[in-house]
């Protein structure tokens, strides 16, 4: 059985190889995704613990427990809890799984009344202390001054040692002795301490310790079983102790596939230590891990919704060249259920031959996968890849279960078909054979016009709950597989669609000039009108790869650029900043205090320098805008708050950011208007809609302190850098409401002059990075209250892993989508030569030249292929017009501030069409080459049989 | 009688495995008159497919020459033969070999259409198929039609755009023998009514005093 197979494999090679290439893409992108994800995932919860580390200061990996003994109640429960709790962090921190840098306990007692032997002029005599000790402290700590502590009790005192800082602020003396008046023995005598040293830890930077042990200012440290001995002791059992159990994980050997294991391991011991009353604890990875599984999940849900028309696409080439496959082997599989074999052994050969393509696709399939990790790894946007750190890219169990459901997936698509041609034998197929091509079955159940439908009421239903959807991505949903699915659904029902029309327009066309047609097209339009199903395949898979092709690129570019114009838009400008600025109102405050003595009672601000900005190396421009957001507005009813922004018309134009298509005609022009008159303003236009203002209308605004400012309006805007039209608020009741913002942009110079300088903001556009003002601020110390940089977040939005992973998909099923779109294409020219070596035999025969086969063969592929192609991009750019503004909704977040533009990019059109124009020229010359190579006479003894 | 076609000294190699040439036919001279049916009859592998093939211009001779109304087509380039195939020759090829999308009418019509017939075609088409004998079944696809229908249809396009010679390579091997009959005697009634030349193949004997003139091929020589 196993040789037939191989002889049947081996006659049918490059069908076999054409199968392979699919299973091998569909395998590789299954087992790609979860690679993917779990590596991108992985660096990116590395990267946010030690982005963690880097803003608090403290360890990621830290998990403290507090609690103590209170020597009180039912002693020896109570005393075992402490014992227990060391044990249960040991047991948690095992179940956790992740190495410990350090396990460390600590045992102090608080508040400790401390009073000096030796009274001392200026110094106060009675000190509050902690006395206690870390375990295994001596490795961490070195004497600066003076002696280590002894581990023994002498006379009822022990050696204690200090940081420099509380020996200074506590004006202690080396070798003091202090009583501890509260700290008694069992028969009440106070224990008394001596200090022995100072210390300070041994190396700048560890992590042994919580915080830094310079700065404590009153802590004791003594030695570490005299303590248990004096204080702690299971026998005694008398004086109470606060203990500290803590444990510093070492967070880079976290893992992003256990966050979830983490958290319920957290869960489940917090649960017994909130039994034990031991209520403080601090996690310092819990929140980041939560914000992680969160993000993880929305990350492995976008991928997969994703990835679905790209498997679509692979199982639709799979079951294509299969399809192909079974219909050249039709006529043997008939021969064999002639001469007995039955169903089970056809479909058995079938099996076995599918298993072997799969099992080499796994074989293949994984390391490529791996190859593509890689180069997800790298994308920054689409089709456009950056040196990054690689991925840590594992082969985990999840990588085998996606192989494995591919492989099978692959398998079933192979062999499923040839249930239906097992059935046939020899004398039903030749009946068959003779039977009229008949529509195919979609056809007749009207598949394309149903597809079509439900994807566009899809489409309504969800452009009808455009808000409710932009809500529910604000509550942190990701992208909804359902819509994802209805583009995908109009992609193919619009390609089947096409496929109906396309014999009535060929008809067309051939009808017109059926007297006049050369030979060569008479033939090829013949056929292309009489031979359906079989370019049907390939007519819809050439128009739902580059429909895809389109769709993605566009979808890819469309959402990156939507969400860099977003954060550019948002921000105004490449760099916002507003120093802080020295004024008086500490002066004015004392001055209130004091009954309002005579001076200053107005607030002066002091300006910081301006001029240096336009010194600073790397500005291209900088501008003054004064900002205050909430002005009244007294206006027809009432009042309204608006926010108002003070510019300098020329400098603001060419320092902010601003997208031309957003306005009717170009900014400037609105600049240029106000420019005119000092008293020119401009406002948002729901200043129009809202409450009926009209141009030359004067609008009368008012600041905090009560300083009105007239102005008349110039223009309306319904967008102007960092605007906001509208900002979506979650009410009480945890529903989202729309709230209209309102603006007025009036002159800097009118606002100062009659309002006083007050603190503005400075807009900078860099020239390139705005690396330089990093170091500016550090060198000089200036202090910023507002500090935006549109650059850094574009950086941030590129690391976030959902962009990065939507741009990889896009990016790997646009070349996926390539590359099968070559191989599909070439198979079924060749095999559709193939098939008719016999007719060109004949053609050739009967005095046809090869000149007039091959303009036969180049209209059939203008029909074929053009038709296609030209039908792939019309969809492709139509389900990106329809489906790419709902989709997008996903990654912007909460509200789309700017109006949505759909991007296209010409490089993309011209690399798909370079590739599909490659694999016309490659085909082209293949056809040439094989008719060439026929020899007529041979050719018609083929025919023979 | 004016000869139609003539061979001269017609050798036929192909090259064997190991070096060697296979010579399928051995130098072999025929004259096949105007009007003549004419029959080259053998057992399958005795070369007359082959030889076939060299006189209608599909093959070329390894050695000798084919003189095809005084015209060494042998010398020939692919063009010229090609022009000749399509206005000068007709063909009727052993398995049925019509185009499997057109129909019996568009079948016939093609021919027209590849020898650039300049008379009134569908005339042309109804005549041709009426004369095989298939007045009514034009708009029927090959195969819908039987297996004697479809040889009708490929002799009504191989005499279509009135060739001077028309070959027929084993025309009713995959007809029984009443069938195969028929068709014959549709050759006959040809050749006596539109005055073509016939050139046909068979390994039947029972067809062979029907033909005007039989050559017999045994191991790519003529034999009396």
């Amino acid at each position: 059985m196993l040789s037939f197979v191989f002889r049947k494999i081996e006659s049918r090679k490059w069908m076999v190889i054409s199968l392979l290439i699919g299973n091998l893409l569909m395998i590789a992108i299954a087992a790609a995704s979860p690679m993917y994800s779990q590596a991108v995932l992985q660096r990116t919860l590395t990267r946010s613990l030690s982005d963690y580390y880097v803003e608090h200061g403290s360890c990621p990996g830290l998990i403290v427990l507090r609690g103590g003994y209170a020597a009180a109640g039912k002693k020896e429960e109570e005393f075992r809890k402490t014992i227990r709790a060391a044990e249960l962090m040991e047991e948690m921190r095992e179940e956790l799984d992740v190495p410990a840098l350090f396990k460390v306990t600590q045992y102090y007692k608080g508040n400790v009344k401390a009073v000096h032997e030796v009274a001392v002029e200026g110094r106060k005599n009675e000190l509050t202390i902690r006395i206690g000790c870390y375990s295994d402290q001596a490795d961490h700590i070195k004497i600066v001054n003076g002696d280590m502590y002894s581990g023994e009790l002498d006379d009822h005192t022990f050696d204690v040692i200090v940081n420099e800082r509380t020996f200074m602020d506590q004006n202690l003396m080396l070798g003091e002795v202090l009583e501890l008046s509260e700290v008694r023995d069992p028969e009440k005598v106070p224990y008394r301490i001596r200090i022995a040293g100072i210390f300070e830890n041994s190396q700048e930077q560890d992590e042994y310790w919580i915080g830094e042990p310079g700065l404590w200012r009153d802590v004791c440290l003594m030695d570490e079983g005299l303590f248990q001995e004096l204080f702690a002791n299971a026998e005694r059992m008398d004086t109470g102790f606060n203990a500290e159990w803590y444990a510093t994980l070492d967070y880079l050997q976290m893992r992003g596939d256990q966050a979830e294991h983490y958290l319920s391991v957290l869960e489940r011991y917090f649960k017994i230590f909130d039994d034990m009353g031991y209520k403080s604890r601090t996690v310092n990875f819990k929140s980041t891990m939560e914000t992680f599984v969160a993000n993880a999940q929305k990350l492995n849900i976008t991928i997969l919704i994703l990835q679905m028309p790209i498997f679509v696409l692979l199982a639709v080439f799979i079951f294509m060249v299969s399809g192909q496959m079974l219909e050249m082997e039709q006529n043997e599989i008939a021969v064999y259920k002639s001469r007995g074999a039955d169903k089970k052994q056809i479909v058995l050969v079938y099996l076995l031959q599918s298993v072997l393509i799969s099992v080499l696709g796994i074989v293949g399939g994984i390391p490529l996968g791996l190859l593509m990790c890689r180069i997800l790894g790298a994308s920054n946007a689409f089709l456009e890849f950056v040196k990054r750190a690689a991925l840590p890219v594992e082969i985990g169990p999840r990588v085998w279960i996606f192989a494995g459901a591919a492989a099978l997936f692959g398998v079933c698509t192979m062999v499923l078909p040839v249930i239906r041609y097992a059935n046939v034998n020899i004398v039903a197929h030749k009946r068959g054979k003779n039977r009229k091509s008949k529509s195919p079955w979609w056809q007749k159940l009207f598949l394309d016009v149903i597809l079509l439908g439900v994807s566009l009421y899809g489409l309504y239903q969800y452009n009808s709950q455009k808000e409710y959807l932009a809500i529910k991505v604000m509550d942190g949903a990701s992208l909804d597989p359902l819509l994802y699915f209805c583009s995908s659904l109009f992609m193919v029902g619009a390609g089947l669609f096409v496929l109906r029309i396309f014999p009535l327009l060929v008809k067309i066309i051939f009808m017109i000039g059926k007297r006049w047609w050369p030979t060569s097209l008479y033939v090829s339009f013949l056929r292309i009108i009489r031979t359906k199903s079989n370019q049907g395949f390939l007519m819809v898979f050439l128009i739902l790869t580059l429909a895809m092709g389109i769709f993605n690129a566009q979808a890819a570019r469309t959402i990156n650029a939507n969400a860099e114009d977003k954060i550019r838009y948002s921000a105004g400008a490449d760099l916002v900043l507003q120093e802080v600025w020295k004024d008086n109102s500490a002066m004015l405050a004392d001055n209130a205090l004091g009954g309002g003595a005579a001076g200053q009672s107005e607030l002066v601000y002091e300006e910081p320098d301006f001029g240096k900005y336009q010194t600073l190396e790397g500005i291209e421009s900088v501008t003054k805008v004064f900002v205050d957001k909430k002005v009244n507005v007294s206006v027809e009813g009432g009042r309204a708050q608006a926010m108002l922004m003070g510019i300098h018309t020329k400098e603001f134009g060419e320092t902010a950011w601003f997208k031309d298509s957003l306005l009717p005609v170009h900014w400037y022009e609105y600049l240029n208007a106000i420019s005119q008159n000092s008293r020119a303003i401009l406002v948002s236009s729901n200043f129009r809609s809202y409450f009926g203002y009209e141009v030359g209308d004067v609008l009368t605004y008012t600041n905090a302190n009560n300083d009105s400012m007239r102005g008349i309006i110039y223009g309306f805007v319904d967008y102007w850098p960092s605007y906001t039209p509208i900002t979506w608020e979650k009410g009480k009741d945890g529903v989202y409401a729309g709230v209209s913002n309102f603006l007025i942009v009036a002159h800097l110079s009118q606002l100062q002059s009659s309002w006083g300088v007050t603190p503005y903001q400075v807009w900078i556009k860099a020239e390139d990075s705005s690396q330089f003002i990093y170091e500016y601020a550090e060198e000089s110390g200036t202090k910023y209250s507002v500090f935006l940089d549109a650059a850094s977040e574009l950086i941030d939005l590129k690391n976030n892993p959902i962009f990065q992973g939507t741009n990889g998909i896009l990016t790997i099923g646009f070349i996926c989508v390539l590359l099968l779109c070559v191989t599909g294409f070439l198979i079924y020219w060749i095999l559709s030569i193939q098939s008719r070596t016999l007719q060109f035999g004949i053609f050739r025969a009967m005095g046809m030249s090869m000149k007039e086969i091959l303009t036969m063969m180049v209209n059939e592929q203008i029909f074929i292929t053009g038709v296609s192609i030209g039908a792939g991009i019309l969809v492709g750019i139509l389900t990106s017009r329809l489906y790419i503004p709902l989709i997008q909704i996903a990654y912007t977040s909460a509200d789309q501030v700017i109006p949505l533009e759909i991007i296209r990019d010409r490089s993309d059109y011209a690399r798909l069409f370079g590739v599909v124009g490659l694999a016309i020229l490659i085909c082209m010359f293949i056809l040439g080459w094989l008719i060439s190579k026929i020899k007529i006479s041979q050719a018609l003894k083929l025919g023979e049989d | 009688m004016e000869s139609i076609i003539a061979g001269k000294g017609i050798k036929r190699g192909f090259p064997m495995a190991g070096g060697d040439t296979f010579w399928a036919l051995k130098g072999l001279n025929l004259e096949i008159e105007k009007g003549q049916l004419a029959i080259l009859r053998g057992r399958s592998g005795s070369g007359k497919t082959t030889l076939m093939n060299i006189l209608s211009a599909l093959d070329y001779p390894t050695e000798g020459d084919v003189f095809f109304q005084g015209n060494n087509i042998a010398k020939m380039n692919e063009k010229e033969r090609g022009l000749l195939r399509r206005v000068k020759m007709g063909f009727v090829f052993q398995s049925v070999a019509l185009v499997p999308m057109m129909t019996a009418y568009e079948n016939v019509e093609f021919a027209l259409r590849l020898a650039k017939y300049k008379g009134n075609r569908k005339g042309r088409v109804e005549e041709c198929l009426k004369m095989v004998g298939l007045g009514s079944r034009l708009q029927h696809l090959p195969q819908e039609l039987s297996g004697g229908e479809q040889q009708r249809v490929a002799i009504a396009r191989a005499i279509a755009h009135r060739p001077e010679i028309l070959f027929a390579d084993e025309p009713t091997a995959e007809l029984d023998t009443n069938t195969g009959l028929q068709v014959v005697k549709i050759f006959k009634d040809l050749a006596a009514s539109e005055g073509v030349t016939i050139v046909m193949t068979t390994h039947d004997t029972g067809l062979m005093e029907i033909g005007d003139v039989v050559y017999q091929l045994e191991d790519g020589e003529f034999v009396a």
